[in-house]
């Protein structure tokens, strides 16, 4: 049999230069889908009226050109990093997006800190406990959280911590009384300790756990599940049999055979509930009273913003390539067999 | 000198529809040295034997009676003795050596992991010396230790699964149906190596096992079983000269070599563990079944010298 | 009446290895296992032929190539059945019927749409009026494009009918997505033209154009797929010939001719616990296999579908294999079932379209010993009641001996030694052939012997040994069995397993520094002296078995690498020996 080291510098090489056909896709779809929509920006702007004010905006826009000539001045212009001007803001959008991106960075990083770590918490108890009151415990809390609407949760969150208990704000990033710390990351957790503020940094904190948590729970939940059929399956191995037939220690089969070999399809599934984490963002922000791009898209939504949607959505895209990419090289440098 | 006996071994499993009895109160001896070849045909709980004797069943199982190895009751025997155990004066190695390695470790890992497992302090190069040592003894090249499973071939897997057996020499080896998934000219290398290491180590083989040829071309000694019971044990010659319980002498008929002229095959269906026939469990195929097999199951008696078989038509 | 069922030219059946797109760019196209490479053999009508072999030597793979299973790369598959029936049936794609019928109705909205907004806003012709297309005609395009272009991937995926017209029609209905303009009226005129001459659901313009007539008793497999038993190209118009291509099946996909075909051979499979369907009685599932080939009346309707007609059939079928009372077990659930009546039901199933052939690939391998003649003896009862031929795949020569009456052993995709049974077990001429049957144990305590087994595993089908495919491992190969560079390396691999020949894996090793290529083996000699190495080299090959020493033509030093290099192999040939064919230099 001729032997051939699989290689994880050549695997890494190939997905990179995979990556630029998938980003073309992806802003072709993210334009084609937009174009597709009923609604008309300029029709949402000025209401049901026409006339020559409507029509010189549409031209302005290029609405009227063939689609192929707006297609072609749309990756031009996405490859420039102009994203044009917010039809409400009136700001760049590259600009717009550019001040609110660490506020969405700094809440789903705090989420999916949250969803990891409760999901996983909760699908090790369920599959390693199984059929024991606390696999069914954590099964149904998992069910629960799963199905929860991300918004009611929020909202509920609200009502119990920060109206009843007092214990944080219902919304914002700061208390009013602390000063925004001096820009260097945009997350102003990071920022208050780079600038020594400790006490801003203990509010920033206090601000992000009720949003973290609506949104990293209800993550958690799809994760526990995830979590524990993989488990449950990497359990019943014959590897994990044969491991504890040579004598090893059962926390050694359990982290070192049965955990890691579970860990490939739920990292897998990681990137793609980024993307759940991403929509649930939009939510949760708009509950929160958070400035990020979820909230950017909402307002963009509701008012057929189409530069400000477009841009958003183009950021949205490219996060998911990122993080597509990074989640394929850490499978392919755990599991060996993926490196072709 | 007796490796191991087992005495009065109960295995059964609690499942949904009520336990499922997979060895009732059996009694084996293994001899240092000596390969014991145990037979049976699917679900008649040779595996499960297997696996008991090493304690490596599922939480669902329930054991009883009396295993005694190296000193110890490994029936009654506490998680950390057992633990030490395993892999090191006991090693089993299984059938399908294609899923059990690893895939994410390195052949070297496995290694490690393992002298690392019975011997905390052992430093690497000490370790790497033991390893080559095996693998020079199952003839797999040292040099590709950096390897993982799947660039391997079946063959080469269970050779590496038995070199991992081998490490710390092992008095027994339980090897479960070790050559079902492969080959037959591998399977015959893959015995082979197995009777040298035993000769080689003085070990005492288990080989579970539905082939009566490799029993009969592998085993000194060997045992019979059907529905969790052990119908007949006896030194392998003379059970193939002379096999005296019914269910023997069937399977030895329905075997087809390369002199078979005619097909034989036992009548029926092998039985639900769930619901087995009352008494001796073979009764409503055996041929020359009697009014009294549905009563109870038949005492083990000692009709020839070596010999025992559990059938009413060789009362005590 | 044919007395040769089938008739096997050739055949080469390769599947494609997936590799990552940029690799195929870079390294050099696509490779291929090499499942079966060029094998001929025939089968005659009422025989039992056995293949034979170990796994991955490619028996199953020509086994399933006789249903169409499998893309055939070279040669060809002649099966020749005994005319049942000289009575014509059409038949009607249905799928592509209900694909048309779909196409119809979102290009009726599309027209509805274009005309009512382009009539409001006058933009009913294509030039100069670009500006005065409002907003919503816009979108509304859009939509239709789009759909319309899923639409024809749909129809795509409907091969191998349709390839043409849907690409086509995709490739349309992006353009009118794409140019959002009033062209798209125009664009829609052609399509309509299009589709008024392919699809017109007339059942009798479609019957003639679409269906096929099928007296078929003559099938030809080759790469192309099914040649024979359809309308021959000259029959066909330009305009067919120019859209949808000859009239020729592709083996994989779906098409009514293979299921002709699959009708008259059928296939038991290892495995019971996997080919019953869990989820369905014994009943349904023999339901399912009858009334998927049931005859077709002209009207396009099942011939016997009435419920109680395939009720009695399966009870029928159900006795036949022994599985009796017959109504208990058809209202059983598969997984109620022991492994031997699971494998009955799966030979019922099999029988269910009254097949001609049978090719059974390992039928008992799975099965316990004490209830393995059973099956083997029903297998042999069905073949006289029914009529059957049988292919009967095994890697167990024991039970090929009591059951074949000629057999083929194969070897890494080739056969190696093939003619009637009784000959062959008398007196085995291929190296292969004799360490296989020595391989098998024997149930006789009293006569244990050493067996002498030949080295190694089966070798990678990916990249075959060149020459003999045995010959690195046959125990009496010639130095021009095909030696090559690979072989060097194994054979120093192998030896530096003893730590006494430790020094010389200093000297020339570690093995990652050599290289193969076909008929050398080559080292740099920038390291160490390379006399020094040459010296090791030879020395090695003194030692080496003496074919692969004496097949070596020389070692030298080239620029500053050492190379070992091979005689090329002697042409093989299968030979006729003793009343059988051998494909092996020693006769």
């Amino acid at each position: 049999m001729p032997r051939t080291q699989a290689s994880l510098r050549a695997y890494v090489v190939q997905r990179l230069l995979l990556t630029g056909p998938m980003v073309l896709i992806l802003l072709t779809l993210v334009f084609y889908f937009l174009r597709a929509a009923p609604g008309d920006p300029v029709g949402a702007i000025l209401g049901e009226h026409s006339g020559p004010l409507a029509d010189s905006i549409r031209r302005q826009l290029g609405l009227y050109d063939p689609l192929y000539v707006q297609y072609v001045d749309y990756l031009r212009r996405i490859f420039t990093g102009d994203m044009g001007n917010s039809i409400i803001t009136q700001h760049s959008v590259a600009a717009d997006i550019a001040q609110r991106l660490p506020a969405t960075i700094e809440l789903t990083v705090a989420s999916m800190f949250v969803a990891v770590l409760a999901g996983m918490l909760l699908g090790v108890v369920s599959a390693t406990r199984r059929d024991r009151p606390a696999d069914v415990i954590s099964r149904l809390v998992a069910a629960v959280l799963y199905n929860t609407p991300i918004f009611w949760f929020g909202i509920i969150m609200q009502l119990v911590f920060a109206v009843q208990f007092r214990w944080f704000d219902s919304g914002g990033r700061l208390s009013a009384q602390f000063a925004i710390p001096p820009r260097v990351t945009g997350l102003y957790t990071i920022d208050s300790l780079v600038a020594g503020q400790f006490r801003t940094f203990i509010d920033a904190v206090a601000h992000l756990i009720l949003p973290a948590l609506t949104l990293g729970l209800v993550l958690a939940g799809f994760f526990a599940r995830l979590v524990r059929a993989n488990m449950l399956q990497s359990l019943q191995a014959d590897y994990v049999e044969a491991a504890r037939a040579r004598g090893i220690r059962p926390l050694d089969v359990f982290y070192r055979h049965a955990l890691k070999n579970a860990m490939v399809p739920v990292s897998t599934a990681m990137g793609l509930t980024f993307a759940i984490l991403m929509s649930g963002a939009i939510l949760t922000e708009s509950v929160f009273s958070w400035e990020g791009i979820g909230r950017y898209i909402f307002t963009a939504i509701s008012n057929r913003d189409y530069p400000a949607l477009q841009g958003a959505v183009v950021y949205y895209a490219l996060i998911m390539v990122f993080l597509s990419v990074l989640i394929d090289i850490f499978n392919a440098w755990i599991d060996p067999r993926i490196r072709y | 000198m007796t490796l191991l006996d087992i005495e009065g071994l109960n295995v059964s499993y609690a499942s949904r529809a009520g336990p499922i009895r997979a060895v009732i109160s059996a009694d084996l001896k293994i001899e240092a040295g000596q390969t014991l070849g145990l037979v049976g045909e699917s679900g008649c709980g040779k595996s499960t034997l297997g696996k008991a004797i090493l304690r490596i069943l599922p939480d669902t199982a329930t054991v009883t009676g009396s295993i005694r190895f190296a000193g110890l009751d490994l029936v009654t025997a506490e998680e950390p003795a057992l633990r030490k155990i395993r892999g090191r004066n006991a090693s089993l190695i299984f059938q399908d050596p294609m899923t059990r390695l690893d895939p994410l470790m390195t052949v070297r890992h496995h290694f490690l992991e393992l002298i690392r497992a019975h011997e905390p302090d052992a430093d690497e190069d000490d370790a790497m010396k033991r390893t080559r040592r095996v693998l020079t003894a199952v003839r797999i090249p040292p040099d590709r230790l950096d390897q993982f499973p799947h660039e391997f071939s079946g063959g080469m897997r269970q050779r590496i699964m038995i070199a991992l057996a081998l490490v710390f020499n092992p008095t027994l080896l339980v090897a479960d149906e070790p050559t079902t998934s492969l080959d037959v000219i591998v399977e015959a290398q893959i015995l082979q190596l197995l009777d040298s290491i035993k000769n080689e180590f003085e070990m005492g083989v288990l080989l579970i096992t539905h082939n009566l040829g490799l029993i009969a071309e592998y085993a000194e000694e060997m045992a019979v079983m059907y529905a969790g019971h052990i119908a007949e044990r006896g030194p392998v010659r003379d059970v193939f000269k002379e096999p005296l319980h019914p269910y023997t002498k069937g399977l030895l008929d329905s075997v087809i070599d390369l002199e078979t002229r005619e097909l034989h095959s036992i009548p029926g269906q092998p039985p639900d563990l769930l619901q087995p026939p009352s008494g001796c469990p073979f009764h409503p195929r055996c041929p020359s079944a009697m009014p009294v097999c549905t009563g109870a199951f038949p005492p083990t008696t000692r009709p020839r010298r070596d010999r025992t078989v559990a059938c009413y038509l060789y009362p005590g | 009446m044919p007395d040769v069922l089938v008739r096997v030219r050739d055949l080469k059946v390769y599947y494609p290895l997936f590799r990552g797109f940029v690799q195929r760019l870079l390294g050099g196209g696509a490779r291929f296992v090499r499942a079966v490479d060029g094998i001929s053999f025939e089968v005659q009508r009422g025989e039992v032929f056995g293949l034979v072999g170990e796994s991955g030597c490619g028996k199953s793979t020509a086994g399933r190539s006789l249903m169409g299973l499998t893309p055939i790369e070279e040669g060809e598959i002649v099966l020749e059945f005994p005319s049942a029936s000289a009575k014509p049936q059409f038949i009607r794609p249905r799928e592509l019927k209900m694909a048309c019928v779909a196409w119809w109705a979102v290009s009726a909205a599309y027209l509805a749409t274009a005309i009512y907004y382009g009539v409001s806003g006058s933009a009913l012709f294509p030039f100069g009026l670009v500006a005065t297309v409002p907003g919503p005609y816009v979108d509304a395009l859009g939509i239709v494009g789009s759909v319309q272009v899923l639409l024809g991937l749909a129809l795509w995926l409907l091969r191998p009918w349709s390839r043409r017209p849907a690409r086509l029609v995709a490739g349309i209905g992006a353009a009118i997505a794409f140019a959002s303009l009033p062209w798209g009226l125009l664009l829609f005129g052609v399509e309509v033209g299009i589709l008024v001459y392919l699809g017109t659901p007339d059942p009798s313009g479609l019957v003639r154009r679409q269906g096929l007539l099928l007296p078929a008793t003559k099938f030809t497999l080759t790469k192309d797929g099914i040649l024979e038993g359809i309308p021959r190209a000259e029959q066909q118009t330009w305009f067919e010939r120019w859209f949808i291509g000859p009239r020729t099946v592709r083996t994989a996909g779906f098409s009514w001719v293979l299921k002709q075909l699959r009708g008259k051979v059928q296939i038991v499979y290892q495995d019971p616990h996997a080919a019953l369907n869990p989820a369905l009685t014994v009943g349904e599932l023999l339901r399912h296999a009858l009334q998927a080939h049931a005859p077709i009346a002209p009207g396009g309707t099942r011939a016997s579908s009435r419920l109680e007609e395939v009720n009695a059939k399966a009870l029928k079928l159900l006795d036949d294999v022994g599985l009796r009372p017959p109504d208990q077990f058809f209202a059983k659930q598969s997984t109620d079932m022991s492994g031997g009546q699971k494998q009955r039901v799966v030979i019922a199933r099999a029988l269910a379209p009254k097949p001609l052939l049978l090719v059974a690939d390992e039928p008992v391998a799975m099965l316990d010993m004490s209830i393995r003649a059973k099956v083997l003896e029903l297998l042999l009862d069905l073949k006289e009641k029914y009529g059957l031929t049988y292919v009967f795949i095994t890697h167990d020569l024991a039970t090929a001996k009591l059951v074949c009456d000629r057999i083929a052993i194969m070897y890494l995709g080739r056969l190696v030694e093939a003619g009637e049974a009784r000959r062959i077990y008398a007196d085995p001429k291929h190296p292969y052939t004799r360490a296989l049957l020595q391989a098998i144990p024997i149930p006789d305590p009293s006569r244990r012997t050493k067996k002498e087994l030949p080295k190694g595993e089966v070798p990678d089908a990916v990249f075959p040994p060149a020459g003999c495919r045995f010959h690195p491992r046959c125990p009496v190969a010639l130095p021009t069995c095909g030696w090559e560079g690979r072989d060097f390396l194994d054979y120093l691999e192998e030896r530096w397993i003893d730590p006494s020949n430790s020094d010389e894996e200093a000297a020339l090793g570690p093995i990652e520094d050599w290289k193969s290529e076909d008929l050398g083996a080559s080292r740099s000699v920038r390291k160490g002296d390379p006399e020094v190495i040459v010296a090791r080299v030879q020395a090695a090959l003194k030692e080496a078995p003496k074919p692969l020493a004496e097949a070596v033509d020389r070692v030298a030093l080239e620029l500053d690498r050492v190379v070992v290099s091979f005689r090329p192999p002697a042409r093989l040939e299968p030979k006729e020996v003793e009343g059988r064919i051998v494909e092996c230099l020693l006769y």
